[in-house]
């Protein structure tokens, strides 16, 4: 066990420092500076030498980088070149909003997924099972931000009865009921995709493992059907599920920031391009590694909840 | 013969390819279709709900969007198209030398794979897409390359497998090249879920391209593509409802017939 869990982290860690680099390097050899759009700056060297002394650019590359990872370790992600404040603080405003829409997302799709997947596999070929199935089909071919687009213009503009942006309503006193509303539409829109790709591992899995003979001897024994779908089917089709969702997480933030956009959502999704666009290096740097290490986090814990749950993987 | 029988049985295949190729037609015969010019602004005709004269009514601009959507899927599907081939190209080119070879080669290959995927592939698009500026090409080569992984993943576990088999041991011991080895021998045996996986990179492609130019990222205005329709509707919909919804309906018309042709396809194959 421990020396298979030390190699993935050290693969974390190479990835981690991979992603870093990538993006830094992506970053310098893209054309355009970030103090271009100020007119102040645009048209007066001397001035453009002093604000990039003031933020060490006018280092050496390799250096700026060292002492990016350098300061990151220490959990300082630099000062935006744009707003001129902490990343951090930037950072502290936007990721919240997009972990809880992620979030809820995650879970939505799984507490749809699991029930239908399971449901699907046991009446194989029923017509349920195809209804089911048209869904997934559906659910992973609909562009994301048409279905949002869609559904604002039902729910919240012809029937007006959900918000169509933002998290809570403007100037009024926190009620979780209002923060339910506005989460609604976007979660639904999110959890769409996720939900269809989880119900065709979940249907194939369960499949898989009811046609296994210890399926059958637990059927032979006497037990009953709940017992044999909850101890025995659930248990084994839940390890590859486990995985599963670890490698569909980087879609889920994808999709997350399509989402953020059609919703106005206070997420990093516009945060994103507003930042790569006018080059502010700091926090591209510091969005793409978040989002990259709450990926291999995740990674890493699907690793380690499959070792735990399944021991023939100690020993490979 | 045997697979013949099996495709004309195989109804949601034909019916796919029915689709698909008439979507190709579409595509091919674009300027003998549309009724307007997809260029064309009459800004008094702006916002004309769908009629007689423009059937899936005008944009912001009076522009016709029956015929910007037609113009549209040329970007789309060529996008889709040649994204994909080099996302097959490049994965499998990885993924054979990966899994063939083993050792330091796999590892390197496969970490690279590994940072790739743990970017979220938007995310790495754009982060791309400030390097370079967003052409028809430039979006051709970044959605390809940043979407081989999956691909190389696939193509690296069937090559892992099959280099152990008897036949290729019985050719290597007749003193093959590996290069001959891996075209000749491994390949066309790794070949059913290749062709699977190239049919599911397409709509991959075209919903990669069309969420970048919902995002402003994408092919610039005013070639009319699908994604780039649904931006500009993003400000209109809520008074022209015929705005978002026939472009995002043929994406998702387009997207869910390669998917069914990849899933029947996959069917065909492993019976």
């Amino acid at each position: 066990m421990y020396p298979f869990f030390s190699r993935r982290i050290f693969h974390a860690i190479i990835v981690l420092l991979g992603v870093s680099l990538l993006t830094f390097v992506m970053m310098n050899l893209a054309p355009g500076d970030p103090y271009h759009l100020d007119p102040e700056l645009r048209f007066n060297p001397e001035a453009v030498a002093r604000w990039k002394e003031l933020r060490q650019l006018d280092q050496p590359l390799h250096v700026q980088y060292f002492s990016w990872l350098k300061n990151m370790l220490q959990g300082d992600f630099g000062i935006s070149l744009v707003h001129n404040k902490p990343v951090w603080e930037l950072m502290m405003e936007r990721v919240p909003a997009t972990l809880l829409l992620t979030g809820t997302s995650l879970l939505v799709s799984l507490l749809i997924s699991i029930p239908l997947g399971v449901f699907s596999a046991l009446r194989k070929g029923s017509f349920w099972d195809q209804v089911i199935s048209s869904f997934t089909l559906g659910g992973v071919s609909i562009p994301n931000f048409w279905l949002g687009m869609l559904l604002i213009l039902f729910f919240s503009y012809h029937f007006k009865w959900l918000p169509a942006a933002g998290m809570r309503t403007v100037g009024m006193e926190f009620s979780l009921l209002d923060y339910l509303k506005h989460l609604l539409l976007p979660t639904v829109v999110l959890s769409v995709a996720s939900a269809a790709y989880f119900i065709r591992y979940v249907r194939a899995g369960v499949w898989e493992v009811i046609q296994q003979d210890y399926i059958i001897t637990a059927r032979a024994k006497g037990l009953g059907d709940m017992t044999i779908l909850l101890r025995h089917v659930l248990r084994n089709a839940a390890l590859p599920l486990i995985t599963v969702i670890s490698l569909h997480l980087p879609y889920l933030f994808t999709g997350a920031m399509l989402t953020e956009y059609v919703f106005s959502w206070p997420g990093m999704g516009r945060w994103i391009v507003s930042a790569t666009l006018s080059r502010d290096y700091p926090s591209v740097m510091a969005i793409n590694i978040m989002v990259a290490f709450l990926v291999t986090l995740f990674n890493l814990v699907a690793d380690l909840l499959y070792a735990s749950f399944d021991p023939r993987i100690k020993y490979r | 013969m045997i697979l013949g029988k099996r495709v004309q049985k195989n109804k949601i295949f034909i019916f796919s390819l029915v689709i698909i190729t008439g979507l190709f037609l579409m595509a091919l015969f674009a300027p003998h279709l549309v009724s307007h010019d997809p260029l064309k602004t009459e800004t008094e005709n702006w916002l004309t709900p769908p009629g007689p004269d423009n059937w899936f009514g005008t944009d912001r601009l009076g522009r016709d969007i029956y015929s910007r959507v037609v113009f549209g899927s040329r970007i789309s599907l060529s996008i889709g198209f040649i994204s994909a081939a080099i996302m097959i190209f490049t994965g499998t080119l990885l993924g054979a030398l990966a899994g063939y070879y083993g050792g330091i080669v796999d590892n390197l290959i496969m970490r690279l794979t590994d940072i790739i995927i743990v970017f979220p592939v938007l995310f790495l698009i754009i982060t791309l897409i400030s390097l370079f500026d967003s052409g028809f090409i430039h979006i051709i080569l970044i959605i390809g390359f940043t979407g081989w992984p999956v691909v190389a993943r696939l193509v690296r576990a069937e090559f892992m497998s099959l280099r152990e088999r008897d036949f290729v041991q019985a050719i290597r011991a007749l003193g093959a090249s590996d290069l001959r080895i891996i075209t000749r021998h491994i390949l066309p045996n790794a070949l059913d879920p290749i062709v699977v996986a190239a049919t599911l990179s397409v709509p991959a492609a075209i919903l990669a391209e069309a969420g970048l130019s919902f995002l402003g990222l994408g092919i610039p205005a005013p070639v009319p593509t699908w994604g780039n329709i649904l931006r500009e509707a993003h400000g209109y919909f809520r008074q022209a409802w015929w705005y978002a919804a026939f472009p995002g309906a043929f994406i998702f018309v387009t997207v869910m017939a390669f998917n069914l042709l990849g899933e029947s396809l996959k069917d065909l194959l492993d019976s």
